[in-house]
């Protein structure tokens, strides 16, 4: 009888080590197959399994503070409306003296916004990705940047019928070209280790702490001037050709409830793997 | 089955609170990881075979929301946490409440590891993250789980006074 114990202990033993190493070396063959299988895995899953019960429970959360979010943006509207009749003076005067100085510049309000909400994030310890709730039923293409009151997002990175995913400013494979407001000097914005925001500029560059930077308008996905960030640390080097900073994000990464996706289809893209 | 469709169910429920519920409880950039809970939960209950399955699937649904280079990391860690505190399990069959939420933290300290290492992080850089990353939210993560570990531990009482009153 002990023996017969022991046979299935080890029986049992046996088949969990099986399916351990079965599962560990499927988790090993993911890591090293091509990028383009990967993404096509991580896409079958997004659009079956995780899209209803995030769509679900960010609805259930987000109805009960509807209410309560309404009559404040009804106040804000009020607010903005009167900014509104200003602002679009002083447009009428800009475009005025822009036709005086011949200067034909795109910007990017320009563009037609749509609002959407964020209903999901990656759960990892870095929040590179989220899910919002607009896809390709709402015309919303690859590369086409979400921004929010407050600065820029990111940029849309896949699109489904109905939901799409946005990759963030701290996504560590996200790399923009940025201008200082105050400068105009040029550097890059990129995401170091643990989401740290750093910014690669020429040791020679007109740039200080406190500086506010925008989107320079290059790399054909970014529209010129939405606001980014703000210099806090400035490491210069002069003996070095570049030097690095560190940069607050005006729209932290966590904070994101609502955004908007500007409908500006892509300048130039070179794909990655087609 | 009826097992199975309950963690089925858990493991949905796990995946709503992680993804939505998780981002608006954080505190000072802490999140709990109820994934890892569940795998952790799983296994101390049905051993190393349920453990890393239930592992691998919490580790693929965190692998499909982080950068795709990375794909096949957070399941290769959970995985690895569901087989060895299975193995715990198994071999000390009545863990009491106090010794589960040492497995959870180390299971949390361990998860980590592998990842980091997984996705390229060197030796010298892994202390840190663990330290400034994994410690706080491997204190949440406990004090949550802390309180599922106590919610069991009273049903399994009740379930064994039961069983001691008989029929």
């Amino acid at each position: 009888m002990k023996l017969f114990r022991h046979i299935a202990r080890i029986c049992k033993w046996a088949r969990g080590s099986v399916v351990f190493v079965t599962l560990i070396s499927l988790s090993i063959y993911m890591q090293l197959i091509q990028v383009k299988h990967k993404q096509n895995i991580a896409d079958f899953f997004l659009s079956t399994v995780f899209y209803v019960p995030q769509s679900a429970a960010s609805y259930l959360v987000r109805a009960s503070e509807l209410s309560k979010e309404n009559m404040e943006l009804k106040k804000e509207n009020a607010r903005l409306k009167l900014k509104e009749d200003l602002a679009r003076e002083y447009a009428i005067e800009n475009e005025r003296l822009k036709d005086l100085l011949g200067i034909i510049e795109q910007h990017w309000d320009n563009f037609p916004t749509v609002l959407t909400q964020i209903i999901g994030q990656n759960p990892g310890p870095y929040t590179t990705t989220v899910v919002v709730s607009r896809g390709a039923a709402d015309s919303i293409f690859y590369g086409m940047p979400v921004f929010t009151t407050r600065g820029l997002v990111g940029k849309v990175s896949k699109v489904f019928t109905h939901h799409s995913m946005v990759q963030l400013l701290s996504d560590p494979n996200s790399v923009i070209s940025v201008a200082s407001q105050r400068s105009r000097e040029l550097g890059t914005v990129f995401s170091k280790d643990n989401g740290n925001m750093q910014i690669q500029i020429s040791s020679y560059a007109n740039l200080a702490q406190g500086d506010t930077l925008v989107t320079s308008g290059f790399g054909g996905i970014y529209p010129k001037g939405i606001p980014v960030g703000v210099v806090t640390k400035l490491d210069k080097n002069n003996s070095e050709v570049l030097s690095y900073g560190s940069i607050e994000l005006l729209q932290p990464v966590e904070s994101l409830e609502e955004a908007f996706i500007i409908r500006k289809n892509t300048d130039w893209i070179v794909w990655e793997w087609e | 089955m009826l097992k199975f469709l309950l963690y089925a169910f858990l493991f949905f429920v796990a995946v709503i609170l992680q993804t939505v519920i998780v981002p608006r409880i954080e505190i000072q950039g802490a999140q709990p990881s109820f994934l890892l809970i569940l795998t952790v939960i799983t296994a101390l209950r049905h051993g190393s075979l349920a453990g890393c399955f239930a592992g691998f699937m919490s580790g693929l649904l965190c692998d499909v929301y982080a950068p795709v280079e990375w794909l096949g990391a957070f399941s290769l860690a959970y995985c690895t946490i569901g087989f060895v505190v299975g193995q715990i399990e198994e071999s000390f069959i009545n863990l009491s409440l106090f010794p589960k939420i040492i497995v959870l933290i180390l299971a949390d300290f361990l998860k980590d590891a592998i990842y980091y290492f997984s996705i390229g992080k060197t030796s010298d850089d892994i202390p840190k993250i663990i330290y400034s990353l994994t410690l706080p939210n491997a204190i949440y993560t406990v004090a949550i789980g802390a309180i599922f570990f106590y919610l069991l531990s009273l049903k399994t009482e009740k379930k064994v006074e039961m069983h001691k009153q008989g029929p």
